[in-house]
């Protein structure tokens, strides 16, 4: 027998072998221990452990004004819910806000200074310095301050009122020709007008004590002003003691809430209103005092005359009862009719904007219990009202330089807004931001600032609020190095233009100062989240408790104006253009019913200009909750006429361009209406290199008054 | 001097350095008196089949690393190609079982002419259905879970111990058509093994009978239980739902047929006569006499279903079939154009001698079983439950597709050295010789 | 199977007040750990423990009526048919709270819960979940991550009764203050749609709720005994969820 080893027996051995292993317990160890891997591996997070505590403080996401409580582990917030009982927003947040923390893990984030190489598809991200901006907003000096209306220095404020908004004016107020600016607010159109009606400012909703609502295409259930009051109002109570009747051509989550959908032809809103009001006169159910105290109640009396009711009916589309039925249910009880509309869709015109107001004053709801009430400013507001121009307001081509404070995103507008109102060549958009959104893509210049909850805020009035209301929004996450203060901007923006100054106090000064200011008014009360509960300002004694406890979350809440007594109106203006703009839209022919009109709706918080969190997609995407940006709904009639039969995508035109869109069938909704998505860029794919788009609203131009709601359009297959 | 005693295996024995040395050693392998094409052409024929097996590794090798996110499958529909094929695989497998069956327990002793192709299509069809098994899971690593916390409730249990308690009895019952080969046989070892599993092949025959009996009724029950999707619910005989035995019963109707109509494509693609028209005469009776009797049960069921669960489910009678592409057509389809018709064909001793007519019908017989599965698995799937569902569609991704064709070209590799190196027809001999 | 519960933890829902305005949603993907949407994730492939779905009337303009349903995982009790399915006891019920749970460690990703599941509630990990960088810090303690591969579903917030036991025991109680124990939607929910609390409790407000006369199941006719009650004041919506459904018609909706 050889000793030489053949490869047989390495066979053999390693069948032995592997025999023997069998019967050892290497091999089952192994099977379980690849069994706990699977359950530990590294592709799933690690999570944070550290002390679990609760801090309060408030959403700065819109206007809303919303108390959070944040539980956080080892001082990083993991969740957020509303202050329970606070006072604003009754413990409830909306869905953005409820993951208003993860803003800060954006993956559109910017961390520096940046901009894209163009505004082509295949544009790129570059580093843009700030003392690159600031050296070519020196070299521009020879051109600004020019004499053009409009003014050359703009800047749009989207969180108007606010301390940093005051030290904006004050720079702009010593810039000539510059001009402040603010974003269409939906929420507040109706009191706008009735701020003008009447020549007085400072009004607010009574929600909590009316009992009818008419809303002409306002959010009311989807996220206006602050949404935990609205369900508060509508929810916490039986549903029964208020009425709500909705009219807006689109089904949308308040039409379908509401106790009547009135489905208005799209752009008719001055027309039922103005027939409201012709029926509240003809039946005698406006209040004796209301015709002493309009000063044009005779031309306002012949303008609501002048189109028979079948007549607005017929524009309407919808039945000569319903509309003596609603004038009747508003007449009947105490009601409030405030216009708004869909936050994708823009502002509502402001001839129908007027029509609403003057409703309201014909039911006698101005400072009535249940109406539109008065609201004195909070103390310390400053030397400048919050109020800015519209953007559409200004003149063409006028702006060289356009600052955009784009941290909210409430609001949208189209970019072709911002690109006629910006000089030809020479103009520049600067824009604040802590994440990429089409505007932010949109700019020259993109300076990073804090991501929400990461700086001190403050957080004023919501809008609508019966109230004043201030709180303060301190930071529950610490600010990233590169991010930018817009405070500490201005000077050296300032300065830069060639007009020195601006604020040298630190931003925590400033909203001290705001704080000892309605301390020293001792009026209203304040919200101490850790108690639930409020407690009057003047049985309060230090500024530095009042201060402390603002920092905690607590919020301060004015007292109930007092009526006004006798407010007098003037329903037409003094100069009169509302009774030719109003006759003009009353006279105005229908579309025809072979024209499809586009109209973009959306959700407040969540519209193309403007970054939502990660997780809302969710609702966008791994879901039906929400349409995604770039669907188009339609009745499957529409289609037809169309010549589509099936969902898929399509292709749609106006003026403005043409764009594909993926079109959704609901036998729903109303025929020959398109309604558009614009919705926010919601995948966490997206990457920094790829700039967002603006989506369908790139189809939507801006017309003559402002409003870019309704386009007339077509649409074929793809 | 072991060396010289024992016979050399043939890797130390040939020094295959030419491609003619090579191709003499590989004749060696092929079965004595069985005529086989050359190597060269034989290898040419795998290629392709190769190239599908690579695609379709790759496909798998997807799904292992990143996750199933690959698959075409979804929360709605959460079962696609893969459990269709696996149900259709192990239904048409169930030919090993019957036929087993017919020889070991009940001597049909003329099945000999087809046992071994039968057993080699049968552990072709259970492997490759554990391997696609495996790939499915999202979690394979853990597939053991199930021996060690068994839900003894879960009719996927059943199936998952019955799987594999009867694949390793295929493996067995395998094992003595690969050791007969000549050159294996030259290990002594080899042949004392092979001469031991003849001995338990009956009790082996038995416990497959049993387990696949099992199984079989196991897959059926797999949708039968299902009480939230009340398109497959069926109301229980005993603790099994009526799937349970239906699916028994097809399975072994289509077992045959399918055995049949490997061996006719194997005739065909070989060129030779391999199998006495008899054999499969009497193939063709057995699926036919099963398969009339599984009709009219299914039949029966049918009505039951109609009659008394659509209505307790709240269920309208055709509002699973309303969606156009799923209409009363499929119901139709599955029972008389691929159930009765080759029932009838197949009972009827005049048709089965037409050699076309046998093989088209026994193909029918296979569709019929396969398009059940279909139904079971797909339709229940895409018909909506919750009042705002819509009917749902799915197509599989191409990795799904490679997967599944992975698995076919493993089966055409395994039965095609199988057919080469092994004995699959034993009649082929006597045929050649006549 | 059927385990007699010391608790018995259900909701009624007022489809009448769902605005459909998605906290629920939000609420509870922040709270259990959700990952966001992958790229590729649609409607079909995302996982959503909870989920608003549109249900219409399947009437045209102007006739069409729409209410909101939010859904989640209805909890079924009576022959649970993901619990019978589920091949290595993947899924349980807690006998302390009646709350049909998931344990990822344990499960293999077979899906077959997925396609007993009548209500669609159960979501597979189709790839492994990921957060943007740094997010992670944000994730809640006190809620496991699950891993690809394997099937989950909503669980009442498990880790809040969890939670609101350990303080009840702390204070010397065995059973938790129904006030303590909120899952993330119910708490969310502006328009407080969701009741939720011990459906064996008579005392409580959801026991109540669930008796009333307008208050239904979706397909009871299944007889799963969901503790998920909905309840509207609209015939057509009682009669569509209980299952006496039309024959749909071509767009899925009825005709």
């Amino acid at each position: 027998m050889s000793n030489r080893i053949t490869r047989r027996n390495l066979f053999q051995l390693a069948g032995g072998s592997a025999l023997g292993m069998l019967l050892s317990p290497v091999p089952w160890k192994l099977l379980d221990d690849s069994a706990i891997w699977t359950q530990n591996w590294s592709l799933t997070p690690k999570l944070p452990r550290g002390p679990i505590s609760i801090r309060n403080s408030h959403c700065t996401l819109c206007p809303g004004g919303c108390g959070i409580a944040a539980r956080c582990v080892g001082g990083h917030p993991y969740g957020l819910r509303g202050t329970g009982q606070h006072p604003v927003n009754s413990g409830f947040l909306c869905a953005v806000g409820l993951a208003g923390h993860h803003y800060a893990y954006h993956p559109l984030r910017i961390d520096a200074p940046c901009r894209f190489t163009g505004r082509e598809e295949d544009s790129r991200l570059i580093p843009a310095s700030l003392e690159a901006l600031l050296s070519e907003m020196s070299g521009s000096r020879n051109s600004t301050g020019g004499s053009r209306p409009g003014g050359s220095i703009a800047i749009l404020d989207s969180r108007p009122g606010r301390s940093v908004s005051q030290a904006y004016q004050e720079m702009l107020s010593r810039i000539p020709g510059s001009v402040y600016l603010t974003p269409p607010s939906n929420e507040e159109s109706t009191l706008e007008e009735i701020r003008q009606i009447s020549g007085v400012d400072g009004w607010g909703f009574d929600f909590e004590n009316t009992h009818t609502i008419l809303s002409f295409g306002a959010p009311l259930l989807d996220g206006w002003g602050t949404p935990g009051r609205i369900a508060r109002r509508f929810f916490h109570r039986s549903p029964k003691e208020l009425i709500l009747i909705q009219a807006e051509s689109y089904r949308s989550r308040t039409a379908v809430q509401a106790s009547r959908w009135l489905a208005l032809r799209p752009g008719t809103e001055a027309v039922l209103a103005m027939a409201l009001a012709q029926v509240l006169l003809q039946d005698g159910l406006c209040p004796t005092d209301i015709p002493v105290r309009v000063a044009d109640w005779q031309e306002f009396k012949e303008l609501a005359f002048r189109l028979p009711i079948a007549a607005a009916a017929e524009k309407t589309g919808l039945p000569v009862s319903a509309i003596v039925e609603v004038a009747h249910a508003l007449a009947g009880s105490s009601s409030i009719v405030l216009g708004g509309c869909d936050p994708g869709g823009g502002p509502l015109d402001r001839t129908a904007s007027r029509a609403i107001a003057c409703l309201n004053i014909l039911l006698g709801n101005i400072d009535q219990p249940g109406g539109i009430i008065s609201r004195r400013e909070a103390p310390g507001v400053g030397l400048h009202s919050p109020r800015g121009l519209p953007l559409s307001d200004v003149a063409d081509h006028s702006i060289r330089w356009m600052i955009i404070d784009s941290a909210a995103s409430g609001y949208s507008f189209p970019l072709s807004l911002l690109q006629h109102k910006l000089m030809h060549d020479k103009g520049r958009i600067v824009c604040l931001s802590p994440y990429m959104t089409p505007i932010a893509a949109y700019a020259d210049y993109i300076i990073p600032t804090p991501a929400h909850l990461e700086s001190l805020e403050e957080v004023g009035t919501p809008p609508g609020a019966p109230a004043s209301s201030w709180g303060l929004s301190a930071p529950l996450l610490p600010r990233t190095a590169q991010s930018v203060d817009p405070l500490d901007l201005i000077p050296k923006m300032s300065e830069a233009l060639g007009f020195p100054g601006g604020p040298n106090t630190s931003r925590q000064e400033l909203l001290k100062q705001r704080a000892a200011a309605i301390m020293a008014a001792r009026q209203g009360t304040v919200f101490h989240p850790g108690k639930g509960a409020a407690v009057k300002v003047s049985t309060r004694t230090g500024t530095g408790d009042f201060w402390n406890l603002l920092l905690e979350g607590g919020c301060w809440v004015d007292d109930p104006t007092p009526p006004r007594p006798a407010t007098r109106f003037t329903m037409l203006g003094k100069e009169q253009p509302w009774r030719e703009r109003l006759t003009a839209r009353l006279e105005q022919p229908g579309p025809s019913p072979d024209q499809l009109v586009l109209m973009p709706v959306g959700w407040k918080n969540a519209t193309s200009s403007g970054s939502v969190p990660p997780m809302i997609s969710k609702l966008f995407q791994e879901s039906d909750c929400r349409s995604l940006a770039g669907t188009v709904l339609a009745h499957p009639d529409t289609a037809a006429s169309a010549g589509i039969s099936s969902e898929g995508k399509v292709r749609l035109q106006t003026r403005s361009g043409e764009m594909e869109a993926d079109l959704k069938l609901d036998p729903a909704l109303m025929p020959g209406v398109l309604h558009g998505a614009v919705g926010p860029c919601v995948n966490q794919a997206q990457t920094l290199r790829q700039a967002p788009a603006e989506g369908l609203l790139a189809l939507c131009p801006v017309e003559e008054d402002g409003s870019w709601r309704i386009t007339p359009a077509q649409m074929k297959k793809a | 001097m072991i060396e010289q005693t024992l016979p050399r295996l043939p890797v130390e024995s040939a020094p295959a350095h030419t491609i003619r040395d090579w191709k003499a050693m590989e004749k060696k392998w092929i079965p004595r008196g069985l005529p086989r094409c050359s190597p060269g052409r034989f290898y040419a024929w795998l290629a392709p089949w190769l190239l599908l097996l690579a695609i379709g590794a790759y496909a798998m090798y997807l799904c292992f690393a990143e996750g199933l996110q690959h698959t075409n499958m979804d929360n709605r529909f959460a079962f696609g190609l893969w459990i269709y094929l696996d149900l259709t695989v192990i239904a048409l497998g169930a030919g090993a079982f019957f036929t087993g069956f017919l020889f070991y327990i009940l001597r049909w002793k003329e099945m000999t002419a087809v046992i071994n192709a039968a057993v080699v299509l049968g552990f072709i069809c259970y492997s490759s259905a554990i391997a696609i098994l495996l790939v499915d899971i999202g979690q394979p690593l853990r597939a053991w879970f199930t021996f060690w916390h068994p839900n003894v409730h879960s009719m996927l249990t059943e199936v998952t111990f019955c799987l594999s308690c009867y694949l390793t009895v295929l493996a067995i019952e395998y094992l003595p058509v690969l050791l007969k080969n000549r050159k294996l046989r030259q290990v002594p070892l080899f042949l004392v093994f092979e001469y031991e599993l003849h001995r338990v092949m009956p009790v082996l025959a038995g416990v497959g009978t049993f387990l696949s009996f099992f199984h079989q009724g196991s897959l059926g029950g797999l949708y039968g239980v299902l009480h939230g999707r009340p398109f497959a619910f069926r109301e229980a005989l005993g603790i099994w739902p009526t799937t349970f035995f239906l699916f028994i019963l097809s399975a072994a109707a289509a077992g045959p047929s399918f055995v049949l109509l490997m061996a006719r494509l194997t005739q065909f693609l070989s060129r030779k006569q391999l199998v006495r028209a008899e054999v499969f005469a009497q193939l063709g009776k057995v699926s036919g006499t099963l398969l009339l009797f599984y009709v009219l049960l299914k039949t029966l069921d049918t009505m039951l279903w109609i009659n008394r669960i659509y209505p307790q489910t709240g269920f309208s009678p055709y509002s699973f079939y309303a969606e156009p592409s799923f209409g009363t057509w499929v119901l139709l389809l599955e029972i008389i154009g691929l159930g009765l018709v080759p029932a009838l064909f197949l009972v009827n001793p005049r048709m089965r001698e037409k050699p076309w007519v046998l093989t088209l019908m026994a193909f029918l017989a296979c569709s019929g079983v396969a398009f059940n599965r279909f139904v079971m698995t797909v339709q229940t799937l895409a018909l909506p439950t919750l009042p705002f569902d819509r009917f749902l569609r799915y197509v599989p991704s191409w990795q799904e597709v490679a997967a599944f064709l992975a698995v076919l070209a493993y089966g055409v590799l395994l039965y095609s050295f199988s057919f080469r190196y092994a004995t699959l027809f034993p009649q082929e001999r006597d045929l050649r010789n006549q | 199977m059927e385990q007699k519960n010391k608790a018995r933890y259900g909701m009624v829902v007022d489809l009448d007040r769902c605005t459909g305005c998605g906290n629920c949603m939000m609420a509870c993907a922040v709270e259990n750990n959700l990952a966001p949407a992958e790229k590729k994730a649609n409607d079909r492939t995302g996982i959503t423990w909870m989920r608003v779905y549109a249900m219409n009337n399947g009437k045209a303009f102007p006739a069409a009526e729409t209410v909101f349903v939010p859904m989640a995982c209805q909890q079924c009790d009576k022959e649970t048919p993901c619990i019978a399915v589920c091949p290595q006891n993947a899924v349980d019920r807690d006998p302390g709270s009646g709350i049909v749970g998931q344990v990822p460690q344990r499960c293999l990703g077979c899906r077959y819960c997925m396609t007993a599941c009548p209500y669609h509630a159960r979501y597979f990990n189709w790839s492994d979940p990921s957060w943007p960088a740094g997010m992670e810090k944000a994730l809640n303690p006190d809620v496991a991550p699950r891993m690809r591969g394997v099937a989950e579903k909503c669980n009442f917030c498990h880790g809040r009764w969890h939670a609101a036991r350990a303080r009840a025991a702390a204070q010397g109680r065995s059973e938790p203050d129904p006030a303590d124990y909120i899952p993330a939607c119910v708490e969310s929910c502006p328009s407080r749609a969701i009741l939720f609390g011990n459906l064996d409790d008579a005392g409580s407000e959801v026991a109540k709720a669930c008796q009333e006369g307008n208050c239904f199941r979706f397909l009871a006719r299944l007889d799963t005994e969901s503790k998920v009650y909905y309840r509207s004041a609209k015939p057509w919506v009682r009669e569509m969820a209980e299952g006496n459904r039309m024959p749909s018609g071509k767009d899925g909706n009825l005709s």
